[in-house]
């Protein structure tokens, strides 16, 4: 029967394992021990992708807010040092600020994306299940 | 240590750069106020000797 980790689990301690011998409840165990490591097998693929993207957008916040960073510091003294016409000063702040907001945000969301890694790494069949209701040709298919 | 935990100390370490940014871009407008009220003091300088002559 298909269905998910959850309800395979459930059925099988209050409706199977009541009912039948040592062996089958056994076996019945180990299909369901089975079917949890492939969830999580495809819970640490989906994590491993994901952190690769993490740290591709991490990557790029991060040199960004370093060149804005310090192209600040140097418009900063040009300012100080009156090197700088006020019009072209401003539109250049203008600029490295937002470029400055851009890569927080990023950031941001990176740590957002890394809190969900966060709920799937500490609960992966959790997740799985949550999965298989969205894409129904992943649920698993059970022998109880 | 999880792959979500790394990435969390990462980009905890990350949020130092951004402190930094966000000071320099303080920096930065200070300057430029500073450089308003020097733009403006000059052209009031100017005005004075036009208004001498």
């Amino acid at each position: 029967m298909r269905r998910t980790i959850v309800d395979a689990r459930r059925a099988l301690e209050e409706d199977l394992i009541p009912t039948v011998s040592d062996h089958v409840a056994q076996q019945a165990r180990q299909e369901l021990a089975a079917g949890e490591a492939k969830a999580r097998r495809h819970a640490d693929s989906y994590i491993s992708e994901r952190e690769a993207e993490i740290i591709t957008m991490r990557d790029a916040a991060l040199r960004e807010l370093t060149e804005t960073r310090d192209k600040l510091d140097v418009l900063a003294a040009q300012g100080r040092d009156a090197r700088i016409p006020t019009a072209e000063y401003t539109a250049r702040l203008r600029e490295l600020s937002q470029r400055t907001d851009r890569a927080e945000d990023a950031l941001g969301q990176c740590e957002e994306l890394t809190d969900r890694l966060d709920e799937i790494e500490q609960d992966p069949i959790a997740w799985f299940d949550a999965l298989t209701a969205r894409i129904p040709r992943l649920v698993l298919d059970w022998s109880w | 240590m999880g792959k979500a935990e790394r990435l969390r100390r990462l980009l905890a370490s990350d949020r130092r750069t951004a402190d930094q940014a966000n000071k320099s871009l303080l920096q930065a407008e200070d300057a430029l106020t500073a450089l308003e009220e020097r733009e403006q003091q000059r052209s009031a300088r100017e005005q004075a000797v036009r208004g001498s002559r």
